[in-house]
C-alpha cells in the first residue's frame, strides 16, 4: 500500500517538483496565456437571497454592511446544486467556511504507484486551477483575507481497487466525496476505484470553491456528501485536424475544457482527403505530400505530449486515419516508390461526381502495399495512444463512382467490405496480434452492406435514425451516438462551396438542442440492450473552423453534451434550474481561463431569475 | 569610509552614464522609425498567432490559366514561389478587396525594404497633413507586423537574440539582407480641394492611384480630394504589398492605375455594447479591419436596457446604476480614444442612446435624487408584457429630468465624437403597454412621436443651436405614420428586405440605411437564448448571403429615389456574442457587405458568386488574420492552398 506522506498545497516538495515539470516541458498545463485575464469580479453589486433567489442591488459604499458577491449568494441560495455536470446523488448544507491556500493538506492512499503518481499531477492541476479562478476573481496573492481563520483543510484520497490510467469501455469513473468541518479542521474525503474517479471528483470539488473579493477569501461549501456515476463510459469530443490544422496548443486547451465537463474520450479526425498532418516515422511521404506546410504537421513527439497530456485528465485519445474514402492529399507517393497507386480520384475533378466533397481521394483497395502502410499507420498509433479496446477506422463514405472507373464489374459494397475487414485485420496485427473489441466506424456504409461481425465492429451512428437504428441494437452492433442533427457542431454556418442552396446540415444546434437530444429514450431499450449504447459523441468538423473560432463553437455546446451523458436527466424541457446552473458553470469556465461562446446578456448571467420565461 | 563613498559616487556615475546611453539607443532607434506613434496608433492586441501562412515550403505555385496551381516543391534547381506571390501576380483579375471601380494593375513585383520607404504629402492644410502623417504611420507599422509575423528568421532572431543581444543589427530589416532587386519605394499623397478631417454625408473618398516603376524606384502617387480619400488610397497601396517567404521579403506590385470611388456613402457596422461589454481594444480591433474594408462608419450601440456602461461626466449614476460592473464601463478618455482611433483610419464614430424604449437598468435612481422617474418599468416582470426582451425599461416620456439628461449625453457625445452632421437617436420598439400602465387617458402613439421631437429639439441644443442634419431613427411602428419629418430624420430599416414599409418609406421621402434582418443582421442563427423554440431571425447569414444582397435593385429604385438610399449597414447585437467570439462573427462578413457598398459589383451570375470573388475573398480574409483578426475561414485550407478547386 502506498500512503504518501501528507503534503502542503503550497510548499509540498512534491509539487513544486511537479510545477517545475509543467513549466520545463509545458506537458500539463495548456499554454494559453495569451489571452487576457477576464474578471469577474461584479462590483459594485451586492446580492441577497430573497426567496431562494438572488437579487442584484447596488452596493453603498457608505454602507456598512459587507458586500455579497454574487456566487456567495448563488451557492448558498436555495436548493440549486451548483455541479456541472450534475451528480447522481448530492447532499449539501449550503454553509461555507472560509479556507486559505497555505491551510490546505492533502494524502494520497493506494496500492498503486503509477496511480499515486498520475494523482499528485491531478492534484497539482487541481491548485492550479483553484488559483486561475482566485486569480480571475481579483485575487491579490500578496493581500492577507479580511477574516482570516486557522481552519486546516485535509483531503484524503483513496484508490483502492484498479491501477488502470487508460480507460477502457469497463473503467468504474465512480467516486463519492464527502466535505465534514469539525471545528478547525476540515476533512474532505475521495474514494474511488480508479484514478478516473478520484479524478473527477477533484473537479467537482473544484466547483464547490469559489473566491469571494468582497472578504479576499477562498470559501468552500463545508458540509457535502456526493455520490457520482456516469451514466454511459463513452463520453466523447470529436476534433478533425484535416480541414484545417489546429495547433498542440489549441487542442490541449480543448482538452482542459473536456475534462472540467468529465469528457473522456478525444476522437481526433487526424487526417482526410485534404491534408495529412500525421508525421508518420515509417512514411514520412504521407505528411510531405499531405501537410498543409511543413510547420502544420503532428510529429510524434507532439502526440505523445497531446496523450500524456489528455492521460492526466482522464482522458483517452482515439486516433483516426480515415480509410478507405477520405484520403487523398499525402498519397501520391506510391507510384514514385514503387508501391503502386495507393489512393485513387485524387483531386479529381469534377469533384462532386467522385466524393461528397473537394478534394476527391479514394485508397486503392487491389493493392496490397496500401494495407502494408494502413497497419505500419496503425501500430505507431496503438503505441503513441496507448490504444486500449478502442480504435477509430474511419469506413465512412465510399463513392462507388471513384472505384468504379478502375474496377470494371466489380462488386464494389463487397470490396467495401473486404477492405474493412482486412483493415480490421492489420489493426489486430499492429495492436500485436491483440484483438481490439470496439474497432469504431462511421455509419454511412452500414447500411448497405452488412457484413462486419458485431463482436469487432463498433458503429458511430451520425445518420441512422429509427428503425435502423434499433436495427444496429437487434444485430447486437454496439453504438456511439453522434446525430448530425443535435450533436454536429459545424452546422448552420451555411455551405462553403457556393451560394445556393442548403448548407450541409442546417441549423446551428443550440446548446439547448444539445442538451435536450436523447435519442435512446424513443428506442424503448431493455436494460440489457442499453449497454450497447457505449454513450455519445460531439462531432467539430472543421471546413470553416480553425483555430481561433474553435473554442467558441465547441463551448458551451460540449458541456452541455456532457451533462447530457454524464447525468442523463430525463426531461423534455430544459428546467429553470438547469439553465441557471449551466449560467454560473460558464462563468467558472472562463474563470478558468477557457474561452466559450455566451449563453445570454451578461445581465441575465448577473440576474438568473429575469430572463426565463 | 571615503573609499565606499566614492565607490558610491562611481556607481552613481556609471547608473548615470548608462542610462543616457540607453536613451540614446532608444533615441536613435525611434529616429531610424518614422514619426513617434501616438496612442492610437499601437494596436495593443495580441498579434503573436499570427502565423496563418507559416511558411510553406513544401508547395511552388506556377500560374495556370489564370489560376495557382499547387505543386510539390522537389526540383530545387527551381525557385520556389509562395502562395502570396503567386496569387498576386496570377490572373487578370484585382487582387483588392473591396474591388476598385476601374483598375489596371500590372503583374510584376518588386523586392523592397521598408528602410527604403519614403513619403511626401502635398497639401495646403495642415490639419489634413497631420492626420495623413498619422495615418501613413500605420500603413506602415501595419507593414513591418506582417513582416515580422510572417518572416522565420525573425522568429530565429529573436530567440538568438535573447543570447547573443545583437539582434538590431541582424534584423532583417536591415540593409545586409539586400539580396535580391530591391526598390526605392516613394509615395506621393496630394489632398487638393478640401480640409475637412471630420466625414459627412457629403464627403468625398474617391481617390486616384498610379504606381510606375523606373530605374529601381517605384513611384506612387495617390491623389484625392480629401483626406478620406488619400486614406482609402493608402489602404488600397496596402494591398498590393505582401510578404514573400522565399525571397524574406516584402513585394510590391511595379505598375498601376486604379481610380476608385464608393457607390454609397453611408457604410456601416454597428456594435451592441449594452448586451454584452466589449473592451476599447476589442472595438479598435474591429475599427482596424473595418479600415481596411473601408467600411466608414461605426455605429456604437452603446446603451440599451441591459446596462449603460458610458460614464457621463454629469450623470456618472447612469452608469453606477447601469454597467455590469465598475471595470465593464467606457470613460469619456475610451470614447475619446476611440473616436480618435477611428478618425486617423477614416472611420466616423456615431455614438447612439437608445430612447425611449431600450433604456432600463441605468436609470433608477431619479427619485433618490429628487428626478422622479426617468424611466419606467425597469426590470418589470413578465417581462413579455413590457418588451421584447428582458430585462424592460422605457424612458419616462413625461418627466422633463429625463430630456434634460438626454440633451446632456448628446452634448457628451457630440464633444466626444463630433462634430457631426449625423446622429443616432435610437427610436425603436415603443412598449406602449409599458408606458399605459401610467398614462391611461393619452394617445400613446403620438406620446412616442412628441418624444423623438422633443428629443431632437434637445439634440439641436446640445449641438451648440445649430441643428443636425441627419438624425437616425431605426424603422418601426413609428416611422410608418406622419410623424417625423424627412428633412430631420433618415430611417435605419431593420425589418425584411421584402416588407411594404421599404417602399412605403422610400415613397415617404426619407433618407434610408438598409439593415435588413434577413441579410445584414450578423447575429442571427444562433437559436434563441430566451427558451426553446423559433429564434428571432434565424438562419445564419451566410457570407455569400450578405454578399448577393442588393434591394435596390430588387426595389426597382429610380435615379432620384436611388439618391435616398444613404448606404447599408451591418448589424451585431450581442445578446449571444462577447469580445472573445466577436472576430469570427463579424469578420469576414463585413467585409462581404463593404464590397457590396463599396463598388456594388454586377455579377455575371444572379445566384452564384464566382471564383474570382472566391480568390480575392480568401486573399482578403487572410490579410485580416495577419492584421490580428480571428476572422473565421470561407473554406478548408486546402480551397485557401488550391485555387478554383473548391468552387
Amino acid at each position: 500500500m502506498y500512503i504518501s506522506e501528507t503534503q502542503d498545497f503550497i510548499s509540498s516538495p512534491y509539487l513544486t517538483h511537479i510545477n517545475n515539470v509543467v513549466k520545463n516541458s509545458e506537458m500539463l498545463l495548456a499554454n494559453y496565456t495569451d489571452e487576457r485575464n477576464r474578471s469577474s469580479v461584479t462590483e459594485p453589486w451586492t446580492y441577497s437571497c430573497e426567496k431562494n433567489k438572488c437579487i442584484r442591488k447596488l452596493h453603498s459604499d457608505l454602507s456598512s454592511e459587507v458586500r455579497v458577491t454574487f456566487l456567495s449568494c448563488a451557492m448558498t441560495c436555495g436548493d440549486n446544486v451548483n455541479i456541472w455536470p450534475l451528480p447522481k446523488s448530492a447532499q449539501m448544507k449550503k454553509t461555507i467556511q472560509n479556507i486559505h491556500l497555505s491551510n490546505i493538506q492533502y494524502k494520497i492512499e493506494t496500492p498503486f504507484p503509477n496511480v499515486a503518481d498520475l494523482m499528485h499531477k491531478a492534484v497539482a492541476l487541481f491548485v492550479s486551477d483553484i488559483k486561475q479562478v482566485m486569480k480571475a476573481n481579483g485575487a491579490d496573492f500578496g493581500s492577507k483575507s479580511i477574516n482570516e481563520e486557522n481552519v486546516t483543510v485535509n483531503i484524503l484520497m483513496k484508490i483502492l481497487e484498479f491501477n488502470e490510467t487508460i480507460l477502457t469501455m469497463q473503467s468504474d469513473e465512480c467516486y463519492h466525496l464527502f466535505i465534514k468541518q469539525q471545528d478547525t479542521s476540515l476533512n474532505i474525503s475521495i474514494t474511488s476505484k480508479t484514478f478516473f474517479g478520484a479524478r473527477h471528483a477533484l473537479e467537482t470539488l473544484q466547483q464547490l470553491i469559489w473566491y469571494d473579493d468582497a472578504i479576499h477569501s477562498l470559501r468552500i461549501l463545508n458540509s457535502v456528501n456526493i455520490n457520482d456515476c456516469p451514466k454511459f463510459n463513452y463520453r466523447g469530443l470529436m476534433l478533425d485536424t484535416s480541414r484545417h490544422y489546429f495547433s498542440v496548443g489549441s487542442i490541449k486547451r480543448i482538452i482542459t475544457g473536456m475534462a472540467h465537463v468529465k469528457l473522456n474520450r478525444f476522437h481526433w479526425h487526424i487526417v482526410d482527403s485534404q491534408s495529412f498532418p500525421f508525421v508518420s516515422e515509417f512514411y514520412p511521404e504521407l505528411s510531405k505530400y499531405g501537410a498543409y506546410s511543413s510547420k502544420e504537421v503532428y510529429t510524434h513527439s507532439d502526440i505523445s505530449e497531446i496523450v500524456e497530456f489528455a492521460e492526466v485528465r482522464g482522458i483517452q485519445v482515439i486516433t483516426e486515419i480515415d480509410a478507405p474514402a477520405h484520403a487523398g492529399n499525402g498519397w501520391q507517393f506510391g507510384s514514385e516508390k514503387g508501391l503502386g497507386e495507393l489512393s485513387l480520384c485524387i483531386n479529381q475533378q469534377p469533384w462532386n461526381r467522385y466524393c461528397g466533397e473537394p478534394p476527391c481521394g479514394q485508397l486503392n483497395p487491389k493493392n496490397n502495399n496500401t494495407y502494408m502502410v494502413l497497419e505500419k499507420l496503425y501500430s505507431e498509433i496503438v503505441n503513441l495512444t496507448k490504444t486500449t479496446d478502442i480504435f477509430h477506422l474511419g469506413g465512412d463514405e465510399v463513392n462507388f463512382d471513384c472505384w468504379r472507373q478502375f474496377f470494371k464489374g466489380a462488386d464494389l459494397k463487397k470490396l467495401w467490405c473486404d477492405f474493412m475487414i482486412e483493415a480490421y485485420d492489420r489493426l489486430v496485427t499492429a495492436n500485436n496480434d491483440e484483438s481490439i473489441k470496439y474497432a469504431t466506424i462511421w455509419n454511412s456504409e452500414f447500411e448497405k452492406v452488412k457484413c462486419l461481425p458485431a463482436e469487432n465492429f463498433t458503429i458511430q451512428v451520425w445518420l441512422a435514425k429509427n428503425p435502423e437504428l434499433k436495427r444496429f441494437i437487434d444485430s447486437k452492433y454496439n453504438l456511439i451516438i453522434s446525430h448530425v442533427d443535435a450533436w454536429y457542431f459545424d452546422c448552420g454556418f451555411g455551405t462553403w462551396r457556393s451560394t445556393s442552396g442548403e448548407g450541409v446540415c442546417p441549423p446551428f444546434k443550440a446548446w439547448y438542442t444539445v442538451y435536450n437530444y436523447q435519442p435512446w429514450n424513443e428506442l424503448y431499450l431493455t436494460s440489457e440492450q442499453m449497454k450497447q449504447i457505449l454513450g455519445g459523441e460531439a462531432c467539430m468538423w472543421t471546413e470553416t473552423v480553425d483555430e481561433y473560432s474553435v473554442d467558441i463553437k465547441i463551448w458551451p455546446r460540449a458541456s452541455a453534451l456532457a451533462e447530457r451523458l454524464w447525468s442523463d436527466i430525463k426531461k423534455f424541457s430544459i428546467p429553470v434550474e438547469t439553465v441557471q446552473r449551466f449560467s454560473i458553470f460558464h462563468t467558472r469556465f472562463l474563470d478558468l481561463g477557457l474561452k466559450s461562446d455566451v449563453i445570454w446578456p451578461e445581465y441575465c448571467e448577473q440576474n438568473l431569475n429575469e430572463c426565463i420565461i | 569610509m571615503a573609499f565606499t563613498t566614492s565607490l558610491r559616487r562611481l556607481l552613481i556615475g556609471l547608473l548615470f552614464v548608462m542610462a543616457l546611453c540607453l536613451m540614446l539607443l532608444y533615441f536613435n532607434e525611434s529616429q531610424s522609425l518614422l514619426k513617434p506613434a501616438s496612442s492610437f496608433l499601437i494596436n495593443s492586441f495580441d498579434t503573436r498567432h499570427n502565423k496563418l501562412n507559416p511558411s510553406e515550403k513544401a508547395w511552388t505555385y506556377k500560374c495556370v490559366n489564370q489560376k495557382c496551381v499547387r505543386q510539390h516543391y522537389s526540383n530545387k534547381n527551381e525557385k520556389r514561389v509562395p502562395f502570396t506571390s503567386c496569387s498576386m501576380l496570377c490572373g487578370s483579375y484585382s487582387k483588392i478587396w473591396p474591388e476598385p471601380t476601374k483598375s489596371y494593375i500590372g503583374t510584376s513585383a518588386n523586392s523592397f525594404n521598408l528602410n527604403d520607404v519614403q513619403f511626401k504629402i502635398k497639401t495646403p492644410f495642415k490639419n489634413v497633413e497631420n492626420l495623413l502623417e498619422s495615418a501613413f504611420s500605420i500603413f506602415m507599422e501595419e507593414i513591418k507586423d506582417i513582416f515580422h509575423s510572417s518572416s522565420d528568421r525573425k522568429t530565429e532572431e529573436v530567440s538568438k537574440s535573447s543570447t547573443t543581444a545583437n539582434y538590431k543589427e541582424r534584423s532583417p530589416l536591415d540593409t545586409k539582407h539586400r539580396r535580391h532587386n530591391l526598390t526605392n519605394v516613394n509615395i506621393f499623397l496630394y489632398v487638393i480641394k478640401t480640409s475637412e478631417i471630420h466625414l459627412s454625408l457629403t464627403t468625398d473618398e474617391c481617390y486616384n492611384l498610379t504606381m510606375i516603376n523606373e530605374h529601381q524606384t517605384v513611384e506612387v502617387r495617390i491623389t484625392a480630394n480629401s483626406f478620406f480619400g488619400a486614406r482609402n488610397g493608402l489602404a488600397t497601396l496596402q494591398q498590393l504589398i505582401w510578404f514573400d517567404d522565399e525571397d524574406e521579403s516584402l513585394k510590391i506590385i511595379g505598375s498601376a492605375n486604379i481610380a476608385d470611388c464608393p457607390k454609397f456613402n453611408y457604410r456601416g457596422l454597428m456594435l451592441d455594447t449594452s448586451r454584452h461589454y466589449f473592451s476599447v481594444e476589442s472595438i479598435k480591433r474591429t475599427l482596424v479591419a473595418m479600415s481596411h474594408s473601408k467600411l466608414n462608419r461605426f455605429h456604437w450601440h452603446l446603451t440599451d436596457s441591459q446596462s449603460f456602461p458610458f460614464v457621463s461626466k454629469y450623470y456618472p449614476e447612469l452608469a453606477q446604476y447601469g454597467a455590469y460592473s465598475s471595470n465593464e464601463i467606457y470613460t469619456r478618455d475610451d470614447v475619446r480614444d476611440i473616436a480618435n482611433f477611428a478618425q486617423v483610419r477614416g472611420i466616423q464614430i456615431l455614438a447612439e442612446i437608445d430612447a425611449p424604449a431600450h433604456a432600463g437598468n441605468g436609470w433608477q435612481w431619479g427619485p433618490e435624487k429628487g428626478l422622479g422617474e426617468l424611466s419606467l418599468c425597469v426590470n418589470q416582470q413578465p417581462w413579455s408584457s413590457y418588451c421584447g426582451e428582458p430585462p424592460c425599461g422605457q424612458l419616462n416620456p413625461k418627466n422633463n429630468n429625463t430630456f434634460i439628461i438626454l440633451q446632456r449625453l448628446y452634448q457628451e457625445l457630440l464633444e466626444l465624437t463630433g462634430p457631426t452632421d449625423m446622429f443616432h437617436l435610437g427610436g425603436d420598439e415603443v412598449n406602449l403597454e409599458c408606458w399605459a400602465q401610467y398614462f391611461n387617458d393619452t394617445d400613446l402613439r403620438s406620446l412616442w412621436c412628441d418624444f423623438m421631437q422633443h428629443a431632437y429639439h434637445r439634440l439641436t441644443i446640445a449641438n451648440g443651436g445649430q441643428s443636425i442634419k441627419m438624425a437616425n431613427v431605426w424603422s418601426s411602428g413609428l416611422t410608418s405614420m406622419p410623424c417625423l419629418s424627412n428633412k430631420n430624420f433618415a430611417v435605419q430599416v431593420w425589418g425584411g428586405s421584402q416588407w411594404s414599409e421599404n417602399y412605403q418609406l422610400i415613397d415617404a421621402g426619407y433618407n434610408l440605411i438598409l439593415s435588413h434582418v434577413d441579410a445584414w443582421y450578423l447575429d442571427c442563427g444562433f437559436g434563441n437564448w430566451r427558451a426553446t423554440g423559433e429564434a428571432a431571425c434565424s438562419p445564419y447569414r451566410t457570407w455569400q448571403q450578405v454578399y448577393k444582397h442588393k434591394p435596390w435593385q430588387a426595389m426597382r429604385l429610380n435615379k432620384q429615389q436611388m439618391k435616398q438610399i444613404l448606404g447599408g449597414e451591418v448589424c451585431m447585437w450581442s445578446e449571444q456574442v462577447d469580445e472573445s467570439s466577436l472576430d469570427s462573427r463579424v469578420w469576414p462578413r463585413a467585409a462581404a457587405l463593404a464590397e457590396r457598398l463599396w463598388s456594388d459589383p454586377q455579377d455575371e451570375n444572379e445566384y452564384a458568386i464566382s471564383k474570382e470573388t472566391f480568390n480575392r475573398f480568401s486573399m482578403f480574409r487572410n490579410r485580416l488574420v495577419q492584421l490580428g483578426l480571428k476572422a473565421e475561414p470561407i473554406f478548408p485550407k486546402y480551397c485557401a492552398q488550391n485555387q478554383d478547386e473548391c468552387v
